[in-house]
């Protein structure tokens, strides 16, 4: 008996099949022996479960209380109409703030970090050698200053006796 | 808790945290490197540098192909300058400011040749160069371990 047929069955018990489908199931039932057993046991499981339902009843009568429902859905879907007067006010008072804070943050890192606009390459160099040029490898963190200092103040020893060439 | 008063908190929070960043420890590393084009140094107390070094000296545009350490020292900055000597005619002095920058200054031959303020995030390198005779070259280098 597949799962498709014990739905059926299913229906059929509850009233809810389309009258052709209906008298389908029924004829299986009157014909085979599986599905007339399985409506039995369906149909006694019902009646022994119907008796155990407890009616729940509602306080007013059936349509007043779903039209409440009903209403009360309209009412939290319907949008809130701000009242003009109030909402210019609310949101400078909610923006002064925060903005405030923004402010003070920013001041906070302009003082710590000591921000010159003035070095786009990252070095400040307060003794300025005219000669000496910079590179960045961005990609491998190195940073060059070739510095115009005379070759033979060189300041590595190449020679084991120390002297310059 | 209201949106200003959470406001307030997190920038209090965060200026706080700034401030411990700046007062970080750092901890460096300076090299005093021979650069030339011969495959050995005639210094038979110097050695080639490590393989990190060389890879980043690799990427600038120097004409040498073959560096070798001279002398290495670690520096680990506080509130004053620290100075550390290279060899008898060189030697270095670093100053730890905010925001990952440091005042490096360079000194040759007993007199400053150089000073200059740097950012040096971790793991990165400032290289000092310059000519040296028979056609090689010397570097300080001030690599940031921490």
């Amino acid at each position: 008996m597949n799962e498709e047929l014990h739905i059926k069955l299913q229906a059929f018990l509850d009233g809810e099949l389309p009258e052709a489908e209906a008298r389908e199931v029924g004829s299986l039932i009157a014909s085979d022996a599986d599905a007339a057993a399985l409506h039995r046991e369906l149909k006694q499981t019902r009646a022994a479960l119907a008796g155990f339902e407890k009616r729940i009843t509602v306080p007013e009568t059936r349509e007043f209380y779903w039209s409440k429902i009903a209403r009360e859905i309209a009412r939290e879907a319907a949008p809130r109409v701000a009242d003009p007067q109030h909402s210019v006010f609310s949101f400078w008072r909610r923006l002064f703030p925060v903005a405030g804070v923004v402010a003070a943050l920013l001041a906070a890192l302009v003082v710590i970090n000591r921000y010159d606009p003035r070095s786009p390459v990252g070095i400040e160099v307060a003794q300025a050698d005219s000669d000496a040029f910079t590179y960045r490898d961005y990609e491998a963190g190195t940073t060059l200053v070739w510095l115009s200092y005379p070759a033979e103040n060189g300041l590595a020893q190449e020679n084991t006796a120390g002297k310059i060439n | 808790m209201k949106l200003p008063t959470l406001c307030c908190i997190a920038a209090l929070l965060l200026v706080s945290g700034l401030t411990a960043v700046r007062a970080a420890e750092m901890r460096l590393e300076a090299q005093l490197i021979w650069a030339s084009n011969t495959a050995q140094s005639p210094n038979p107390k110097h050695k080639p540098v490590d393989a990190e070094v060389r890879r980043k000296l690799a990427g600038l545009p120097l004409k040498w192909t073959h560096f070798f350490e001279e002398n290495r020292k670690p520096i680990r900055l506080t509130a004053a300058p620290q100075k550390v000597e290279l060899s008898d005619k060189s030697a270095v002095e670093v100053r730890q400011l905010p925001a990952d920058k440091v005042q490096v200054t360079l000194f040759g031959n007993g007199k400053e040749i150089w000073k200059g303020v740097q950012p040096l995030p971790k793991n990165e390198i400032l290289v000092l160069g310059g000519n040296a005779p028979a056609d090689s070259a010397w570097l300080v280098t001030l690599k940031r371990i921490e």
